[in-house]
Parts: structure tokens; sequence; C-alpha cells
């Protein structure tokens, strides 16, 4: 994805999915969880935009799928993805970003709120 | 509304999604909304789910659309100059020229067997595939057979063949080049295709 390379922000989708990915490989549904509970419920997918994100992702190559590598491959129909070394360095450019937008607002005061 | 009537019906407005997004991911959207039904309310899934269709089915068919124009539109036009290009090493006979052209030729063939490979979905119908691309090479050689055959009996063997039928035998020529190339870049195309997904089991 040009996103990665030219390190310009993600889409919001995909900013989610990659920093969940963080975590260590999922499955489809076990990303959407991560992405709920790590947004604290702000951010919650439907299956198309969890799929159509995931397709973009594995198409600029910063994911990959990694189904066959499980024992249950046989048995369990989900597809699994995990982060490639581009995906994880896109991740942590990211983690980074969002970070020092962290720090650099962290003396306004909040709205209706008191100076932190 | 029991699950099994929900995912049902999402089974049903998932054929909303592109045929190449629907083939590869139908099973696993149901797949997730099942899970969701399972762990949340019904409702809440549906409205979730509703707003999900409105926003990401016209989102994919932009995209497949946009993908597929561009990459056939690429792969036709390298088609087409490597076609001609070829036709005119061809006629341009034996000499330096005639390797010249041959060589940009094989260039956009192969640029066109790259893109047509680009365009082509995930999953497909590979005995179509094969059976498309064999139909264009055995018309192709069936019709250079014909022509090379037509310029060299009696008698027309002797190089004094009627000027309108000489400009039939060059387009026939033309033609059967085209057929041809179009067949052996689809070949190719397939040849060097990508992995088949993984099937599911259950």
């Amino acid at each position: 994805m040009a996103a990665g390379k030219l390190d310009k922000p993600l889409p919001a989708a995909s900013m989610h999915l990659l920093l969940a990915l963080l975590g260590g490989e999922n499955h489809g549904y076990g990303l959407m969880r991560s992405v709920d509970e790590q947004s604290q419920g702000a951010v919650r997918m439907g299956p198309g935009t969890l799929y159509g994100t995931l397709n973009r992702l594995l198409a600029s190559k910063l994911i990959v799928e990694t189904t066959d590598e499980h024992d249950d491959a046989g048995t369990d129909r989900r597809r699994y993805y995990r982060l490639t070394g581009e995906g994880e360095r896109v991740a942590r450019v990211e983690l980074t970003r969002l970070r020092s937008l962290v720090r650099r607002f962290r003396g306004i005061p909040e709205i209706g709120g008191a100076p932190a | 509304m029991t699950g099994g009537v929900s995912v049902g019906i999402y089974r049903r407005l998932a054929a909303l999604y592109p045929k190449t997004f629907r083939d590869e991911y139908r099973d696993d959207l149901v797949d997730t909304f099942a899970r969701q039904l399972r762990d949340e309310g019904t409702g809440r899934v549906w409205l979730r789910a509703i707003r999900d269709l409105i926003v990401t089915v016209p989102a994919q068919r932009l995209e497949a659309h946009m993908n597929r124009s561009s990459t056939h539109t690429v792969a036709i036009a390298a088609l087409s100059i490597g076609v001609g290009v070829t036709a005119l090493a061809v006629l341009s006979g034996s000499g330096p020229a005639a390797w010249i052209f041959l060589l940009v030729a094989v260039a956009a063939l192969v640029v066109a067997a790259l893109s047509w490979r680009a365009a082509r979905p995930v999953q497909g119908d590979p005995r179509g595939a094969t059976t498309s691309w064999k139909k264009f090479v055995v018309a192709g050689a069936v019709l250079l057979g014909t022509t090379i055959a037509g310029i060299n009996i009696p008698p027309w063997d002797n190089g004094d063949l009627p000027g309108q039928l000489w400009g039939v035998m060059m387009l026939s020529l033309v033609a059967s080049i085209a057929l041809l190339a179009a067949g052996l870049t689809m070949g190719v195309a397939r040849g060097f295709g990508r992995q088949p997904h993984r099937p599911k089991s259950a």
C-alpha cells in the first residue's frame, strides 16, 4: 500500500487491524474483537469492512495469510493472518505517529475539563 | 429472528458484493456474521451489518471495476502493440529491422501476459481458461497454415497473387498472428498464474 511506503497515515480500519496484529497472528473475527477492545468500543467493524481491509492489506503485502501453518487447518475454517516485516514497520510508524500526537496535545485542556 | 434465518438472509445479501470478492470471502463474511450473532444481540449486529453493507458493497464494486478496467486496458493495449509489431517483423523480411521488431513484439507480449495475469480473478474456472487459450492458439495455427498453403499452391506459388487476393492473404496473416499471440499470452499468463486458494474443509 502506498500509505505504508510513503509513511502517510493509514485509513482508520487498516491502522486498527495492523495495530491489532502487532499482538500476534489472529483470525478475522479475533481481529474484529481486538479492534473493538483496543478502541474501547469506538471502532466496530462489520464483516465487509473487515475482509475488504484485510484484502487490501494482503494485496499491499503488509500482512500474509498463515492458515496453512496451523495444525488444525483441516478442521478450522477460519483464516489466520500475521504482519509481514513491512507491515510491522508500518504499524510501528503508525504507533509512533499516534504517540507523538498524544504528546503534542497533552497540554491542551479537555473540552469542558481542566488542563491536564 | 432466529440465528439461522439471520445468517441465511445475510448470505443472500453478501451476494451483492462483486464476484471476485464474493468468491474469496463470502464464507468468511457469513461465518463472522454468525459469530457476531452468537456473541452480541441480534438487533445490534444487524444494524452494524446493514451499515457495513451500505458502505462496503459500492466501495468493493467500484474497486473491482477500476482494477479490472485498468489492467485489462493495459493487457489489450500491449497485445495490440505486440501483434502489430509482429506483423511488421513478418512483413519487413529478414533484415536487422525484423529482429528489432521481434524483440519489441516479445516485450509487448510479455507485458500483455503479466497484465492479463493481474486482471485474472484469484479464483476462476481453470478448465475454462485452458480451453479458451487453446482455442485461440489452434484457430491461429489453422488460419496461419491455411494462409501459407494458400500462398504456396498453384497457380499463385510463383508470386503472381492477384492484388485483391494479396490483401486478403495479408489480412489473414495478421489475423492468424493476432490469434496466436492472444492465445499464447493467455496461456503464459495462466502458466504463471496465482496460487489457487486453499479450499475450505467445512
